[in-house]
């Protein structure tokens, strides 16, 4: 079953349940006991919907989805920008998901970060036809956990990370899992 | 009097511009009275997860300073299972439309307006606490946090409030990179970006310090050593016939600038000394001077 909110869709979360009604057939069908053609069945499934904003930075060249309830800033970053995408009621920073384009790769990343992090596991995942390589790392000092997903095109490395113990944790691999390139 | 002699090499340089329009956003002093107090995370946790704020190493129990005037108000952030919240804060509002805000605090300082959590952004401006610079504001702790530390966090907030904070945070060095980034003791500190908001930017450690110990004055009015040493510095690898300013950051880490301004010879050579007398606070001070027209620094003090 596919639900396709559509494009005027209002921003935000769903919720509603679905019951089958069986419909007529043709009666050379109709074996018996089954139920009679019209009834509802009794079974239903609760289901939540959400739409999610969709935003588009020509500088980092991506396109990315988020919560309805989240916003995204450019945020000055040393090797040149990114992009924080946060819950709109963000006090303490730092909660949300981060995005970076930076010309490094793979490797000399993760190395800078194993520098002061321990690395914890390491995971690969596919999205929309793109390798992502996912680590998770740990802050000894402070027991802070962190997640970072790596993918690479010809001299341009992409960086998704957030803390994992914060509201990021839960939906990080949902909205990695809508990054595209267009 | 006794003079020190000391010769120390400094090899760093640190750019410091000044532009005129900037001047007036240069403002803040250090928060804490220890101006090496070690950088732990930068404006990135690392380049990869945004932190929006610098995290300073401190004490349980050290004392937190006002870093320019303004009115304040303490509140806190509702605790959470995950312990990444203020905790409890001060936040200050300037008259030039910024706010700075020190979080994870021990103990607010006697006499600060308190606000209950669920006010934290109130705006009745009216009832918060003036204070000036370098006025005791709290106490590092480490509440809404894992570890003992002083999140500070700058911004531009023309509102004024909490909410108005939290959505115009700036890094205060305008370097927005890691920890090891940042003075004194980063091994890429190469100097601020061009939009700090410090009242100069912050030297690394290995520059000349005068260390000043405690007063020891003979009668009449001049000092013996240590107060009343006189410090005696040279410079090296200045414009010619350029402006030169001369700061000495003292105890508190607030900068003073020395006056005249002085103009390098044909060699690139300054040549100047500083003099404490028994009103000078014990402890260490930096001392560094800065080419305007390159806004590099370069300096070797001697006898």
């Amino acid at each position: 079953m596919t639900i396709a909110p559509a494009a005027s869709a209002a921003l935000g979360t769903a919720s509603g349940t679905i019951q089958l009604r069986k419909e007529k057939r043709d009666p050379n069908d109709r074996a018996e006991g089954d139920e009679p053609p019209g009834k509802l069945l009794p079974q239903t499934l609760n289901v939540t919907v959400n739409v999610w904003q969709q935003f588009v930075d020509p500088n980092l060249g991506i396109g990315i989805k988020f919560p309805s309830s989240w916003h995204v800033q450019t945020i000055p970053n040393s090797r040149g920008s990114s992009l924080y995408i946060a819950e709109n009621t963000e006090e303490f920073p730092g909660k949300g998901i981060t995005v970076t384009k930076s010309p490094d790769t793979v490797l000399t990343a993760v190395g800078e970060l194993q520098s002061s992090l321990q690395l914890l596991s390491q995971d690969q995942r596919t999205f929309n036809g793109r390798m992502w390589t996912i680590y998770l790392f740990s802050e000894a000092s402070t027991g802070q956990q962190f997640i970072a997903a790596f993918s690479t095109s010809p001299g341009t490395l992409y960086e998704v990370g957030g803390k994992v113990n914060s509201s990021v944790g839960a939906v990080f691999l949902q909205v990695l899992s809508t990054v595209t390139f267009p | 009097m006794r003079t020190l002699t000391r010769v120390i090499v400094i090899e760093a340089l640190v750019i410091c511009l000044f532009p005129s329009q900037l001047l007036g956003q240069r403002f803040l002093s250090f928060p804490l009275a220890d101006s090496s107090s070690p950088v732990f995370h930068g404006w990135y946790y690392d380049l990869t997860w945004y932190h929006g704020a610098i995290d300073y190493k401190a004490a349980v129990g050290t004392p937190v300073f006002a870093s320019a005037d303004g009115i304040a108000m303490s509140s806190s952030q509702p605790p959470v299972a995950t312990k990444d919240t203020y905790g409890t804060f001060v936040l200050v509002k300037h008259p030039n439309g910024f706010s700075t805000l020190y979080a994870h605090l021990s103990a607010v300082a006697p006499g600060i307006a308190s606000f209950p959590s669920d006010q934290r952004s109130n705006s009745t401006f009216g009832s918060w606490t003036p204070v000036k610079r370098g006025d005791l504001i709290g106490f590092v702790g480490n509440s809404g946090t894992t570890y003992d530390h002083l999140h500070f966090e700058a911004a531009e907030n023309n509102v004024g409030t909490y909410t108005g904070h939290v959505q115009g945070r700036v890094d205060p060095y305008d370097l927005n990179g890691t920890a090891t980034s940042y003075p004194p003791a980063g091994a890429k500190f190469n100097g601020c970006g061009p939009n700090f908001l410090w009242l100069t930017c912050p030297v690394p450690s290995s520059f000349p310090l005068l260390v000043i110990s405690t007063a020891t004055c003979a009668e009449g009015g001049s000092c013996s050593s240590p107060q009343g040493t006189t410090f005696k510095f040279f410079g090296v690898g200045f414009t010619f016939s350029g402006v030169v300013h001369r700061f000495i950051q003292d105890v508190s880490g607030t900068n003073t600038e020395l006056l005249p301004l002085l103009s390098a010879d044909r060699s690139g050579q300054i040549s100047w000394s500083f003099t404490s007398s028994c009103a000078t606070v014990a402890g260490s001070y930096s001392i560094f001077a800065i080419d305007s027209t390159t806004g590099k620094q370069r300096t070797r003090s001697r006898r």
